[in-house]
């Protein structure tokens, strides 16, 4: 009898027919999820119960380092980092929320003055941020110069007043995005409505707040999150002798010896579920309320001509807020790195610009922020793409328990200090089995990238949460109706409806890779240091001028490339892509 | 949604080509893989490998990030080399049987090379500095006498340190002063006497150094290179109002810089680290650290018939009686209790 052989033609039909039906769009993504998220995140977190089986201890099973972490001492810490997050958070999002109405629905003149700063608000380290503070209140510093002396402020910048002082300033920028992203697309029929119905301004902008509920509770969120996983303001201001916060033990306990990944562990779930109390108090405020008021019907809002008082009034109140969170570290940055001999001001101090000569001419910055600038660009391509799935996720009225995983671990992922999971990475891609069958990730360019991504991925989601969740299903639902397919809607229905808040994240995701320093300094591979490992060998090298010379140098080249990037989005992009939250004069 | 079969292939291909061009670069099987935070072992690498043909990795970071990663690493190490300054984290690898003993040939240490290395050859050390030189501001503040005299009125508010918790080289001076003063408790009676009278914890070299430059503190106690490049560094380049002038105090600690080899490594790491080893332990090496002209390069060789770069002081001695070597195997077992002491107590 003759054996019949299987066709080719057969055997790839049904390889196709595999990889039709098995792999879906939402398969590859969710394994993209879990890869880069929850596995690390989930390995580093199991050390705490099971340190044997990352070779930290001895114990399988264990809740030994819950008892360490429930010292004093780091319970004060993590109660500190809770109401940091809460005082930052609330006060980031009602300032942004201000600020968004001022620049977006009044003729302020001083609104073209906050879209160019907006960027390089987000771009300051929050560290920067808080020495431009250190450096003005300080002993010998400029108000001591100046012969004026105010210890009393000075302790109140090195503790609870000071610290949630700058996590709003920092958190602000985050907040600002995604509010005046979702003020741009409600256009201005509400507030028309409450008005022709009687109602006094203050109702129309009640209303608005109403409306703009969910960006909101984004804003409050991912701030909350950054605030409580922030070590750049922890790192200036906090310490235990005044008031320290979780990442500043949590670090400390990271980088010294002996290092001990399960206490670590257990401070980060404690720190987590402070997070849980953050989506709850979240879900909560939105359930049961819609907010889909994003269409192709939205018009062009008409600016509010304000009074002479409330012009001056509205001005001096986004010029203030620039002098106190962009200012104050601009100063910082220009006496780090121009001022010769700072703190010796008294009577002999030089300004020139000799550390930037210095390090133009020094290949230790061209690579690495060459290096860098490749890394944020692809990091900024890929998680956009992946922020914008992530976000219609979590608006999405189906995907109930997938939509509260994906919600849990883009939150953790902010909520965790970077350091710890940068751990987490190594954990999950230094296993001996995965090697062992030729799965080489750890210590390589691509595993680094994946990281960023990861690490850009929430906050980049949350600031498109707002937009996402005004948007009306029944646009896309029409276009299919009609014909058209999956990818085809997405293009001409929801993306030129969500176009330009996407290049807002694009830009954000750029910015904040372009600086980031814990995730590089564990992950990054022998001969291609990122920028702020540079910068960072610089500053520990006693060479302040230098390293900040480096440092403004990486933020004046963000923001190059964030004016290009909205340069070639006014020139290139469809007049209909623009038209959304465009303002009449 | 599904997708097109030709989309579908395509999203494979491409997951299969990124998967394919993410080459092992940290892991190359034919270089050395060296975990260094030490700013002159690019150099002495890029020499080594001139020298043998064997590759180097230099994975250069600062103490804690590297003993994080090595710890992270433990259960699949991934570094064949360590090079750090401090003798406490290499005697606690040692004592959690991490590290190959080895011993390099034909290596003439002087009395301080000697006393520093350890008997099992554990660990090799090419070179010291101290632990702490005392920087202070001449224009502001006399020069420090004692350990005593930081703590009296004329240094009030005056004083700043690193914290042994972020600082590696820090841990070796804290126990260098339990060393001294005879116990754990009389260490921990002098620091909060210090604390008293004003001591500053700061993180480490660079941010102590800061507060020094910045006038927030006249006397900083820091790793004794640091402290010679802000004298060199200022007599540069002199500002009014700032001149830094380094003392050291009776005793000082020794701390070695230390560089181990990984007990479980592969046969051509542990292969290549042992020739790199003996090629640091040479004077040819030494040579090259000295003139790499970084702030690590001010450091006292531990070989005999080598010096130190021109700007170091002079060699120290036993017989002055000003410096004192510490037993890394006795102090690493009390590392994070002492440390967690500084922190809560201290910093």
């Amino acid at each position: 009898m003759q054996k019949v052989e299987p066709s080719r033609d057969s055997f790839s039909s049904r390889a196709l027919l595999f990889v039709r039906t098995k792999i879906s769009p939402m398969t590859i993504f969710w394994l993209v999820i879990v890869s880069i998220l929850v596995l690390p995140i989930i390995l580093f977190l199991a050390v705490a119960f099971s340190p044997k089986l990352l070779d930290q201890g001895p114990e399988w099973f264990t809740f030994n380092s819950f008892k360490a972490a429930a010292d004093p001492y780091f319970m004060r810490s993590i109660w500190h980092s809770f109401v940091m997050g809460v005082v930052s958070s609330i006060l980031a999002t009602a300032i942004a929320l201000g600020v968004s109405w001022i620049v977006l629905r009044t003729n302020s003149a001083a609104r073209k003055v906050w879209n160019l700063a907006i960027f390089a608000l987000l771009l300051a380290p929050s560290y920067l941020i808080a020495l431009g503070w250190e450096r003005i209140f300080e002993r010998a510093g400029v108000l001591n110069i100046a012969g004026i002396d105010l210890p009393f402020v000075r302790d109140l910048l090195y503790g609870p007043v000071g610290i949630a002082m700058i996590l709003t300033f920092k958190g602000i920028p985050f907040a600002y995005l995604v509010i005046s992203n979702a003020m741009r697309g409600l256009g201005e029929e509400f507030e028309q409505a409450v008005r022709v119905h009687g109602g006094s301004r203050i109702a129309a902008f009640k209303m608005m707040s109403t409306l703009l509920l969910p960006a909101l509770w984004s804003g409050i969120a991912i701030v909350f999150a950054e605030s409580i996983s922030d070590f750049g303001v922890a790192s200036q201001l906090s310490s235990p002798g005044r008031y320290s916060v979780a990442t500043f033990t949590l670090y400390k306990s990271v980088m010294s010896l002996p290092v001990s990944f399960p206490l670590c562990a257990a401070i980060s779930i404690i720190l987590l579920m402070l997070i849980v109390v953050a989506l709850i108090a979240q879900s909560r405020a939105l359930r049961g309320r819609s907010f889909r008021v994003l269409s192709g019907r939205t018009r062009p809002i008409t600016r509010q001509k304000l009074s002479p008082l409330a012009s001056v009034t509205s001005n001096a109140a986004i010029y203030i807020l620039l002098i106190l969170t962009l200012g104050v570290p601009v100063f910082g940055a220009i006496s780090a790195s121009m001022v010769q001999g700072l703190g010796t001001v008294i009577s002999n101090y030089q300004i020139n610009f000799d550390n930037y000569i210095r390090v133009i001419k020094s290949p230790l910055l061209r690579s690495p922020l060459l290096f860098s600038a490749e890394a944020a660009l692809i990091t900024a391509s890929v998680a956009v793409v992946l922020a914008a799935i992530s976000s219609r996720m979590l608006v999405s009225t189906k995907n109930g328990t997938g939509k509260k995983f994906l919600d849990f671990f883009l939150l953790a992922a902010v909520g965790l200090p970077g350091i710890v999971f940068a751990i987490g990475y190594i954990f999950a891609y230094n296993l001996p089995l995965a090697q062992r069958y030729g799965f080489h990730l750890y210590g390589t360019v691509a595993l680094l990238v994946l990281a960023y991504i990861a690490t850009a991925l929430p906050s980049t989601t949350r600031s498109l949460v707002g937009n996402m969740n005004q948007f009306q299903e029944s646009l896309s639902e029409a276009c299919r109706v009609h014909g058209s397919n999956g990818i085809k809607t997405w293009l001409t229905v929801v993306l030129p409806l969500i176009s330009r808040p996407l290049l807002a994240a694009w830009c954000l995701t750029y910015c904040g890779t372009l600086l980031e320093l814990p995730v590089s300094q564990i992950l990054f591979p022998p001969g291609h240091a990122p920028l702020a490992v540079g910068i960072d060998h610089a500053l520990g090298n006693y060479d302040f001028g230098g390293g900040t010379a480096m440092e403004v140098f990486a933020i004046i080249s963000a923001l190059i490339v964030v004016a290009v990037a909205f340069g070639l989005y006014e020139k290139l992009a469809p007049v209909g892509w623009k038209q959304l939250g465009r303002a009449r004069a | 949604m599904k997708l097109s079969p030709k989309i579908s292939l395509a999203g494979v291909a491409i997951v299969a080509i990124l998967a394919g061009s993410l080459t092992p670069v940290a892991h190359a099987a034919d270089s050395l893989q060296l975990y260094a935070a030490l700013d002159y072992s690019t150099d002495v690498a890029t020499a080594f490998t001139a020298k043998t043909g064997i590759p180097v990795n230099v994975t250069a970071l600062s103490t804690g990030p590297l003993l994080a990663k090595i710890t992270a690493e433990k259960n699949n190490p991934q570094w064949g080399a360590y090079w750090a300054d401090g003798a406490e984290p290499c005697a606690a690898f040692d004592l959690d049987k991490q590290l190959l003993h080895y011993k390099p040939k034909r290596v003439r240490l002087n009395p301080i090379g000697v006393k520093l290395a350890p008997k099992n050859g554990a660990y090799q050390v090419p070179g010291f500095t101290e632990m702490v030189g005392v920087v202070y501001n001449a224009a502001k503040v006399r020069k420090p006498t004692s350990w005593d005299d930081l703590a009296s009125a004329d240094f009030k508010n005056q004083v700043g340190m690193n914290n042994p918790s972020v600082s590696g080289p820090t841990y070796p001076f804290i126990a260098g002063l339990i060393e001294q003063l005879g116990s754990e408790d009389a260490m921990k009676a002098y620091l909060t006497k210090l604390k008293a009278n004003g001591l500053r914890a700061f993180d480490k070299n660079s941010k102590t150094l800061a507060a020094l430059n910045t006038g927030v503190i006249n006397v900083g106690l820091v790793q004794s290179s640091a402290a010679i490049t802000e004298v060199i560094k200022y007599k540069a380049s002199p500002v009014a109002g700032l001149r830094p002038a380094v003392t050291y105090l009776q005793k000082t600690t020794v701390l070695p810089s230390c560089l181990a080899i990984d007990g479980k490594a592969s046969a051509f790491q542990q292969d290549a680290a042992k020739k790199f080893v003996d090629f640091v332990m040479s004077s040819e090496a030494v040579q090259i650290m000295i003139k790499s002209n970084t702030g690590d390069s001010l450091f006292w060789p531990t070989l005999n018939s080598t010096f130190p770069a021109a700007a170091t002081t002079t060699m120290p001695s036993f017989a002055s009686g000003l410096i004192q070597v510490v037993d890394p195997y006795k102090y690493a077992t009390i590392q994070g209790e002492v440390q967690d002491w500084f922190t809560k107590n201290i910093a």
